[in-house]
């Protein structure tokens, strides 16, 4: 058995249009854990294969931050890691699959659909390219609301059902150019820990620690943006309809923000389409920068994820900007200190002595969200160790399970 | 003791969901759970609470908290989008025997409370 997983991985290969389930290979999580490290290992198993879409140990548990799943993708010789955020990482997880090996190339367009352990392949053909429109025709289709898509539409962008992804390059149209139009994950599953009260009492311990290591007064995007410009953590936005948390987080750092309908009106009757969830700092801080009108501003955003453009690269172009202007977008990215990470996070720990790789390492290999890794010091090695320990049974020191994480940013 | 609803606090992470799921099964996932997080009319970004009491449900929503008969949520049709109803799940019994409801120990907002009495 295997412990903080489901034990299998799937091989898809587009073009002879097959799924097939497989066991995960023997000690691939005891000696690379999971996530982006594990994917990188099954790359190089599976030489044919160019993109793996894993979990970590901690993806869709109770652990802060175990949102999740990583896309790992390797194009020509660059390999990148993108981060899946909000629930796709973790119904990715409980759809049955701890990794998704994917080859080939389909000259039809397709879509994988992936619950209770089983795995299909669909056409796709009739797949509307703007981005909302095809989640909303996929959800019906398989008849399940609360179905997370990632799609590729029109742009380059990797949507995260409506919304935009962390993807900074390309994944959306590489996956649009061979004929993968959408991955779309329910997570009914259950998964076993090794010692199930000893993990569960070391979560809620630690959720315990994360959100009191944060100033109570930090929230939101703006509260990230605040901390990176030194100033006060949290200012108003107007906009502001409600914050949300990815899946098991204890920082609301999604904010969504209202341009169709008064930001107080809270019923559930109104506006189908009122306004945007906005997952991403960088394109909040360059409109601000730009001195852009919010209302405006959030207007171009939300046609930038209906595209499928970098959202980032739409705040920096400005709200003029025509729907091939927001496609043909740069991604857009802060100086981070580089290597195989998305530039999506922070480029640098918001809290003091932090170290952005390795925190970046942890984060994707563990299945933790990289931007509360940069704001919460209390999830470190030590803590992690622990939950390996009660969680798989993995006695790792500290500096062993940075040694493993690290070999990912290599 | 029982479970009391602050709906606005509420941030949609699902840990009472997977915590709940976890004390009735001793493994992780959100199928078990008394709680459930509404979170279907993502768009809208509408979301809300739903807590099965042994004859009734407690709903959070954002326009304030309201305790409706089990009979009249499953005439409404009611029950919140899942794979596993909640109107089939088993009812909230606070954690009995524990100081703490998991659910309350693993929201991180506040959002849930627990109340004695």
């Amino acid at each position: 058995m295997e412990f903080l997983f489901n034990g299998s991985m799937l091989l898809v290969d587009l073009g002879r249009k097959s799924c097939e389930e497989q066991p995960l290979p023997p000690d691939l999580l005891s000696t690379c854990l999971g996530g982006a490290r594990a994917n990188l290992a099954l790359l190089q198993e599976f030489p044919s294969a160019d993109l793996v879409l894993g979990s970590g140990p901690f993806t869709g548990l109770p652990v802060p931050g175990a949102c999740l799943g990583v896309a790992t993708w390797k194009d020509k010789e660059r390999i990148t890691h993108t981060p899946l955020h909000l629930f796709a990482g973790m119904e990715l997880k409980l759809s049955g699959f701890d990794f998704v090996v994917i080859s080939g190339a389909s000259p039809e367009p397709l879509y994988l659909w992936l619950h209770d352990g089983i795995a299909d392949l669909e056409p796709a053909g009739e797949l509307p390219r703007d981005n909302w429109e095809a989640v909303d025709a996929l959800r019906r289709e398989l008849g399940d609301e609360l179905v997370q898509v990632l799609v590729a539409g029109e742009g380059p962008c990797l949507g995260l059902g409506y919304w935009s992804s962390a993807d900074r390059v390309g994944l959306g149209g590489a996956w649009r150019e061979r004929g993968l139009r959408a991955v779309c994950s329910r997570g009914l599953g259950i998964i076993d820990a090794a010692d199930p009260g000893a993990f569960a009492e070391a979560c809620a311990g630690l959720v315990r620690e994360v959100r009191d290591s944060l100033p109570e007064d930090l929230h939101g995007l703006e509260g990230i943006i605040g901390r990176l410009r030194g100033e006060t953590f949290d200012y108003h936005l107007p906009l502001l309809h409600r914050r949300r948390s990815c899946f098991a987080c204890p920082y609301d750092c999604n904010i969504f923000l209202k341009t169709e309908e008064d930001p107080s009106h809270m019923e559930a009757e109104g506006e189908e389409e009122p306004g945007l969830l906005l997952t991403d700092a960088q394109a909040l801080w360059l409109l601000e920068e730009a001195g852009a009108d919010l209302r405006e501003g959030v207007r171009l955003l939300r046609r930038a994820a209906r595209l499928g453009a970098y959202p980032a690269g739409a705040a920096s172009i400005g709200v003029e900007a025509t729907d091939r202007e927001l496609v043909d977008a740069s991604p857009g990215a802060w100086e981070a200190p580089g290597g195989p990470f998305s530039p999506w996070a922070a480029p640098r720990p918001l809290y003091e002595g932090g170290d952005w790789m390795e925190r970046q390492a942890l984060a994707y290999t563990l299945g933790i969200c990289p931007q509360l890794m940069l704001l919460s010091p209390a999830l470190g090695p030590e803590a992690f160790c622990g939950l390996l320990r009660s969680g798989m049974e993995l006695e790792l020191e500290p500096g062993e399970l940075l040694r493993i994480c690290l070999e990912v940013a290599d | 003791m029982s479970i009391s609803i602050d709906p606005l606090k509420c941030t949609a992470c699902a840990l009472c969901e997977e915590a709940c799921s976890f004390r009735r099964d001793e493994a992780f996932s959100l199928l078990s759970s008394s709680i459930m997080l509404y979170r279907a009319q993502e768009k809208r970004n509408y979301l809300g609470l739903v807590l099965k009491l042994e004859d009734s449900l407690v709903l959070g929503r954002a326009e304030g908290v309201e305790r409706a008969s089990i009979g009249e949520l499953a005439a409404r049709g009611g029950g919140g989008a899942s794979a596993k109803p909640i109107l089939i799940r088993e009812a909230c019994d606070g954690c009995e025997g524990l100081e703490e409801p998991w659910c309350v120990r693993f929201c991180p907002t506040g959002a849930l409370r627990k109340e004695v009495g």
